[in-house]
């Protein structure tokens, strides 16, 4: 695009674009310094991001570490493996029932199909935020869905709405003379998703899996509420949370609490740097149109 | 509708095959987003702490609501004041940073790669981590403030500051965010408008306030709904970061209505589903008030839907 500045006027957007690229790093700086340092090291203070020896030891200490206030024999490992093991399932469930009712509803022509589409988009509407999550605790538990299997479920059907409005935006690009073509040669209405429209909507089932993975990832209320069946099966983040309290004396143990932060943390940044502009895509896309 | 038409034609077990294919996401909506909803209002009219007997109290808790809860209608009137301020500063920075971003200006990918990154971050993470920055003890913030000759200051002893903290973490996650969003919406904003703009002599901040504005709005009133919407429903970050500390003076309305289902005020609040749940629906009516005034106010937001 077209852009003219003078010298000086450029220098000073320059020193305003590094000043905030500066206040963007700040915290992570300090948090990826705090989990090398000696508790000792924190508590004397000062604006040295990171200790003249760094050590492991915290990451060391956590990994193997069991949360406060949980009583199992879980230590952070575990955590983690949860928190892989339900956003891996949030996304399963999020790409394969999607993309199903998004053909349906796209596609189909079936009896009650208006009623129910706005139902979906309905909801999205209801603007009640977090407080149904006692009735959703209420409803999991009595369904024996109190475990890491009703995390993500729950999280699929929550975001399902927003999903669902994606995923038709989406295949409404995709020709319907390709659905026509494949019914001539004998395809049903199912084997059309099957072998037509799923592998076609690759792109944005690639996108909302991507975004499913991280909202599922860095979700805190849900699984902290809901995974009451056993508390081994607590997620990252919100094993995290807990670090907050750590010492019984009451004084926080912050090396401890920021290499826990750098593990929750890290594998959504990592991920994001490799695969930035998909992330980028899944934002706007659906957010804003034209 | 003519495409209405050809639709037909799918017969008998096109839709027996639909039903079972929705049949996953409608359970799911149904069981965990309908029900909930449903049973927030069934409640609103009773008394209930969970055990016990529950009581049909009419109206009662609506009167509470109205009359009798101060720390309420407080937690209202935070929640207001961390949304309109955070937002004072994390809309204009968002919208500045979109229009240099969209100049031909060198190293736009890294730049914008570094503003969206904190959005990455758990907003309970976050919350942990803001925590431990501004800290009074040995916390980094304090201790640039000693470094330019300012006194320490005691960030979650009192409310202001501690509102402070908390808009600085949420602006800090989100700027970037509402930045992608202007950023496409003003890619959309053709270049030669610009460039004739540029001929006839108008500097860039004319551009901006002559054309980037005027055309990005549709697209600004919707980031701006979602921002309003989105902060007014903050919950996570006011857990982990304050949880209402210093008394009371930072609950927002989500955080304050949690208490009354999971009681986690180390047990000063008892658990009251009843008046919870008249809560959640005054709180709902009036979130969807606040989208409704704002829908009219901008009459041109049905072009972007």
């Amino acid at each position: 695009m077209h852009f003219r500045m003078s010298t000086p006027g450029k220098i000073i957007m320059y020193i305003f674009l590094v000043l905030i690229v500066i206040i963007t790093l700040v915290p992570l700086v300090y948090t990826a310094g705090a989990s090398v340092k000696t508790n000792f090291e924190i508590a004397q203070g000062g604006i040295k991001p990171f200790p003249d020896h760094p050590t492991l030891d915290n990451f060391k200490q956590v990994w193997g570490m069991n949360s406060v206030g949980l009583s199992n024999n879980a230590t952070y490992a575990d955590y983690t493996k949860n928190s892989v093991i339900v956003s891996l399932m949030t996304v399963c469930f999020v790409v394969f029932f999607t993309s199903m009712s998004a053909y349906c509803f796209q596609r189909g022509n079936f009896p009650g199909r208006d009623i129910l589409y706005w139902i979906f988009m309905g909801t999205m509407f209801v603007a009640a935020g977090s407080v149904t999550m006692f009735p959703l605790m209420q409803i999991t538990s009595k369904l024996g869905l109190n475990n890491r299997l009703g995390v993500a479920i729950v999280q699929f059907s929550t975001a399902g709405a927003s999903n669902l409005f994606l995923t038709m935006g989406y295949l409404k690009t995709i020709s319907k003379d390709m659905d026509d073509a494949a019914r001539i040669d004998g395809c049903s209405f199912f084997s059309i998703w099957w072998r037509i429209i799923l592998p076609l909507s690759k792109p944005i089932l690639a996108t909302i899996a991507l975004m499913s993975f991280r909202g599922s990832w860095n979700n805190y209320l849900m699984p902290m509420l809901m995974l009451t069946k056993r508390s081994e099966w607590t997620t990252l983040v919100v094993a995290v949370v807990k670090l907050q309290s750590t010492g019984g004396s009451g004084a926080t143990q912050y090396n401890l609490m920021m290499a826990g932060t750098m593990l929750a943390a890290m594998p959504m940044v990592i991920l994001f740097l490799i695969m930035n502009k998909m992330f980028v895509q899944g934002i706007t896309q659906g957010a804003v149109k034209g | 509708m003519a495409k209405r038409k050809r639709e037909q034609k799918l017969g008998t077990v096109a839709t027996i095959q639909s039903y079972f294919m929705i049949a996953g996401s409608v359970t799911g909506l149904i069981l965990f987003v309908v029900i909930p909803l449903g049973w927030i209002v069934s409640f609103m009219l009773v008394k209930y702490k969970g055990y016990g007997t529950m009581t049909y109290v009419g109206l009662e808790n609506f009167i509470r609501v109205f009359q009798r809860s101060p720390k309420y209608w407080l937690a209202v009137k935070n929640t207001f004041i961390f949304a309109f301020g955070k937002l004072a500063v994390e809309i204009p920075l968002a919208l500045v940073l979109a229009f240099l971003l969209t100049r031909d200006i060198k190293g736009q990918s890294f730049f914008r790669t570094m503003y969206f990154m904190p959005s990455m971050v758990s907003v309970a993470v976050i919350g942990v981590i803001f925590s431990f920055m501004f800290n009074s003890a040995s916390g980094v913030v304090n201790a640039f403030m000693n470094l330019f000759g300012g006194a320490s200051i005691n960030w979650f002893g009192d409310g202001v500051h501690a509102m402070l903290v908390l808009m600085i973490a949420s602006i800090w996650q989100n700027f970037g965010i509402n930045m992608l969003f202007f950023m496409t919406g003003i890619q959309s904003i053709s270049a030669e408008m610009y460039e004739a703009a540029a001929i006839d002599g108008a500097s860039n901040t004319r551009q901006f306030f002559t054309i980037t504005i005027p055309l990005l709005g549709p697209v600004l009133q919707m980031v701006l709904m979602n921002a309003v919407l989105g902060s007014l429903k903050v919950t996570d970050l006011v857990l982990t970061l304050t949880n209402g500390r210093p008394n009371g003076k930072t609950e927002v309305m989500m955080t304050y209505i949690y208490k009354y289902f999971f009681q986690q005020d180390g047990g000063n609040m008892q658990k009251q589903y009843g008046y919870g749940a008249a809560l959640t629906v005054v709180t709902a009516v009036m979130l969807t008030l606040v989208t409704l005034v704002y829908l009219r106010a901008t009459k041109k937001s049905s072009e972007i839907y």
